[in-house]
């Protein structure tokens, strides 16, 4: 099993928080999609015994693309790779690209699933993070969608935006709910550096939101998910049962996967690798037949933190008694996790059972500092 | 004789004295402009760096003049008021000096004080007019200034530029016909004087000498007086781009000597050196052995380099004489080293050469000066850390030293800088307009204040139009309290302070607040308090983290998530542990970056 991701490296304008690789520079999409096609069918030799159950159009802004260039890159894994045929197809998709028209195409080529960016549902908050749409397009495009006949649909969101309060939050989930949406995403609004927001933040003109309102949040949210027949299975993602993101797990998960495109990731043999984030040059290396990627191969250490670090993002948690069984004759002794080595802080928020150590749901927010200390360092 | 030329230069920061000697060198083929590094004289990164002399450095220069060929030895001197001791002596070895003054700048506060000091030594001052080529140059307003300081004609006033070399033949002339050739006994015995000294790994001390009487020949055993010390000249010369080797080295001469000696602290700048056959009935007069100003502990982040700090700081100490240390021991900080330094530049650079040079991550206290404790038994104690300041039930009353400060600055900001000084405890003694526009205030104020923050303001509020500079005074008894500050209830011993009385109430808040920002959220509440003796003052609290998960991990990109929790695991190691709370570096000189 594996899965296939093209970044799509185009946007219309520049989301304030985002620091995900784009260019707004879109006079080079062909060409773009030619090296895509050229990567793919360089890398397809190391990838012909994988099948492949999932393809996942990311970005950048996927949607932006016309018919024609979202075809050649389907034609072309079809073409290199065995692609199962019922697999899960994703398109990222901005509320201001779903027209009907678009729709019908994206069903035509066999897309099954939409991730919407739809962040928010005012318009106050639309603008200020600069994003392409408003809200009056965000609450019709999912309408749009499922009236074509789309049934597989998630929606993306932020919470703990500056200024924002938990009464705000909520009513942004109550609209979500009216939508009867399969799965969504909601993520805390992360200042990345390198971005406008990250720039706003230092120079004082935004304030991040107090850890203690998006604590509040993230606990309405967490009820609300409940509530409404969604189950948390990961810190930031909700599901309608059977509709999680097979893609996503993918990554969660240790499945390989190929990532084609600037700054695309991909995992393979126990080997992480990654494109150069750079859409020029990306396009200059495959014209002249070059991989324009570089790589790392995970060492035991490396395998064994991620592990960790994969697993508590999960609801499904760490098979620690697997776990430690695996690494013992790598890492020795002092890696092994037990019980008896975790501060109290840290027994206090796993469940522990059965050998499998999981998040408490309540303490989820603080998964980083809890991975950290259990992770090995020689 | 009559062909040696001695002369240093004196000039303000920026004021670009490096660049006119680096033409000065050009001009006379010293080095050829394949070997001209930008700055040649400045030889360290960090003087680079900073664009300031930190060391002196000596260099020698032969020109042709009117078919007699001539000498010129340029003894550049330290840029910050911190090492003016060296200066003073780099000034005693000189019979000549280039004042450089920036044309678009006019006078700055320690150039005036360099040049009171050359004036004293009875230097011939050669005043030139740099970066004429500006197009903000004020040649006829700075030569006011200039003819109004000196006493001199403005017609001897030269312009010149480093950039574009005019002026260059000028005051190459002008080295040769105005400044006196040295005059000394050649036949007397051996006194020469030490202006500076160098570490070389290989060689050991190089040590630069004027001759000022008799000659040395290579192989003599020599004497410092000073340190009663006694050695043979391994190794004389010149200072030529590199060193040159001579048998001979005379009165008048500028050159250097290498004896075996290992350690910087055993040659003093200023010390004499004289034959043991035939020593000199006398050292050369104003010997002075520079005592620290400023103290602050130095402690290991981890306390398991305590060893290999002390193993930095030995080293560090064989090519900076003016370091000093001892060990200490501190409640929060374990074992680290109360440290002496000439002022705060010094204390930064010792800070930065430990991290680049060594490798080593240190945590420096809050500075303090040295104050005396007077007890009630009769005691007078000389206190070099805040900790050690007796209870005050004991204490009978407590002395500070006060410094005679200078202040150039424009007409517009004498009311901001006076405001300023006046908060720092600071008391107007002299205020002289030097032309319409430049006023020289001149302030007696503790030099404990100084240490705080004084140099940041005063550029602040002067929008950096203000020169400074000052010379230490005398000890003045003072309404001092101890601050301390808790973390959690326990007092961290290294962040306490003396604070005026009158301001320890502000202070304290300031400092809470400060911390507040610079300690980061941790796993518990922290609170942050303020104190005077067994009174809180200030009180803050720094609330838990509540949440620290990074949001999106897809895009594949796992790598890039790994690392980061893999650096918080180990950025924690940067980070002090003071009883249960990680403090950053940062935080302990919280006390110096107050608004």
């Amino acid at each position: 099993m594996a899965g296939l991701y093209f970044h799509i490296p185009f946007c219309k304008q520049a989301c304030t928080y985002c620091d995900f690789h784009f260019s707004t520079n879109r006079s080079n999409e062909d060409e773009m999609i030619s090296a895509m096609v050229k990567e793919l069918e360089l890398r397809s030799s190391d990838w012909r015994t994988q099948h492949f159950e999932t393809i996942y159009f990311g970005g950048g802004s996927p949607s932006i693309l016309n018919k024609g260039q979202l075809h050649r890159l389907l034609e072309a894994a079809y073409k290199h790779l065995r692609v199962d045929s019922n697999a899960e197809i994703s398109m990222e998709a901005n509320p201001d690209d779903m027209s009907k028209d678009k729709l019908q195409e994206w069903r035509t080529l066999g897309i099954s699933r939409l991730s919407v960016g739809l962040q928010s549902f005012q318009n106050k908050r639309l603008t200020w993070m600069n994003r392409a749409h408003n809200a009056e397009e965000a609450l019709a495009c999912v309408k749009r969608a499922q009236d074509i006949g789309f049934n597989n649909i998630s929606i993306d969101l932020i919470y703990g935006l500056p200024t924002s309060t938990l009464e705000e939050w909520r009513e942004e989930l109550a609209i979500a709910k009216s939508m009867n949406v399969q799965h969504f995403s909601a993520y805390i609004l992360t200042v990345e550096e390198r971005t406008a927001l990250h720039h706003q933040v230092k120079k004082g003109s935004v304030k991040p939101a107090p850890d203690e309102m998006v604590e509040d949040q993230y606990n309405y949210l967490c009820s609300w998910a409940k509530e409404n027949g969604f189950e948390h299975y990961e810190i930031s993602n909700f599901a309608q049962k059977g509709y999680r993101s097979k893609h996503n797990g993918n990554y969660w998960n240790w499945v390989d996967y190929l990532g084609v495109g600037p700054a695309a990731h991909s995992f393979h043999n126990k080997q992480r690798s990654w494109n150069i984030a750079h859409n020029i040059n990306y396009i200059k290396k495959l014209s002249e037949a070059v991989l324009p990627a570089h790589g790392e191969a995970l060492s035991k250490a490396d395998e064994f933190n991620e592990t960790i670090m994969l697993g508590l993002r999960k609801t499904e948690g760490i098979n620690v008694a697997l776990l430690n069984s695996n690494y013992l004759a790598f890492l020795g002794e002092d890696a092994l996790l037990s019980k008896e080595r975790l501060s109290d802080r840290h027994l206090a928020m796993l469940s522990i059972e059965d050998g499998i150590w999981k998040m408490k749901e309540l303490d989820w927010l603080l998964c980083d500092e809890v991975s950290a200390a259990l992770f090995y360092s020689a | 004789m009559k062909h040696i030329r001695n002369f240093c230069i004196i000039a303000h920061i920026d004021h670009g004295k490096s660049t006119l000697a680096d033409r000065l060198l050009q001009t006379t083929g010293t080095i050829s402009d394949r070997q001209l590094q930008e700055q040649t004289l400045d030889d360290m990164d960090l003087e680079r760096e900073r664009g300031i002399t930190i060391k002196s450095h000596a260099i020698q220069m032969n020109h042709e003049h009117e078919g007699q060929s001539y000498v010129l030895n340029l003894i550049d001197t330290p840029g910050h008021v911190d090492f003016s001791y060296e200066v003073s002596r780099s000034i005693a070895a000189c019979e000549g000096a280039l004042l450089i003054v920036d044309a678009t700048q006019g006078i700055e506060a320690q150039t005036i004080s360099n040049l009171y000091l050359a004036l004293e030594h009875d230097l011939e001052i050669i005043p030139i007019l740099n970066k004429m080529d500006l197009p903000s140059a004020d040649p006829e307003g700075v030569t006011d200034q200039i003819v109004e300081l000196i006493g001199c004609d403005p017609s001897d006033v030269i312009p010149a530029s480093g950039k574009t070399g005019q002026g260059v033949d000028a005051i190459l002339e002008a080295i040769i016909t105005r400044i006196p050739h040295p005059k000394g006994d050649v036949e007397a015995p051996l006194q020469a004087m030490v202006f500076d000294s160098v570490f070389n790994p290989f060689r050991g001390i190089i040590a630069y000498l004027r001759i000022i009487n008799g000659s040395i020949n290579s192989g003599e055993q020599v004497k410092f007086i000073n340190t009663d010390k006694k050695y043979y000249a391994d190794e004389i010369g010149v200072l030529g781009l590199d060193l040159i080797k001579k048998k001979t080295l005379s009165a008048g001469d500028v050159g250097y000597i290498i004896s075996g000696i290992k350690n910087a602290r055993d040659v003093k700048v200023g010390d004499t050196v004289t034959l043991v056959s035939r020593p000199c009935p006398a050292a050369v007069k104003g010997f002075e052995d520079v005592k620290p100003m400023v103290f602050a502990g130095i402690y290991p982040v981890d306390t398991e380099d305590y060893e290999e700090l002390r193993n930095s700081m030995e080293k560090l100490q064989l090519n900076d004489a003016s370091l000093v240390f001892e060990p200490e021991s501190s409640a929060a900080l374990g074992f680290g080293f109360r440290c002496g330094f000439l002022g705060m530049l010094h204390m930064e650079i010792i800070q930065e050469r430990l991290e680049r040079e060594f490798n080593m991550t240190v945590i420096t206290t809050v500075p303090n000066v040295s104050y005396y404790a007077y007890t009630r038994k009769g005691e007078k104690l000389v206190i070099n850390n805040p900790s050690d300041l007796p209870d005050p039930s004991k204490l009978e009353y407590v002395e500070e030293p006060y410094i005679k400060a200078s202040i150039i600055t424009k007409g517009e900001y004498v009311g901001s800088v006076m405001t300023l000084c006046i908060e720092k405890r600071g008391e107007l003694r002299n205020q002289v307009y030097l032309t319409s526009d430049r006023v020289e205030l001149s302030f007696e104020m503790p030099l404990g204040e100084i240490v705080f923050d004084f140099y940041d303001k005063l550029k602040t509020v002067s929008r950096g139009y203000a020169s400074f500079d000052y010379h230490p005074s005398e000890y003045k008894e003072s309404k001092l309290v101890k601050l301390d500050i808790l973390l959690n209830g326990d007092q961290v011993d290294a962040l306490s302070a003396l604070i005026h009385r009158d301001h320890a109430h502000n202070l304290g808040k300031k400092i809470c607040l400060k911390l507040k920002e610079l300690i980061p959220r941790q796993q518990f509440m922290i609170a942050l308090q303020a104190a005077i003796g067994a009174k809180i003052v200030a009180r803050e609290t720094i609330s838990a983290v509540r949440k620290d998960v990074t949001a999106k991990c897809y895009g594949g990109d796992i790598t890039r998530k790994r690392k980061l929790l893999e650096k918080q695991k180990k950025g924690k190691k940067r980070m002090r542990q003071v009883g249960n709370v990680e403090v950053p570096q940062a935080a302990f000189l919280a006390v110096l970056k107050l608004d």
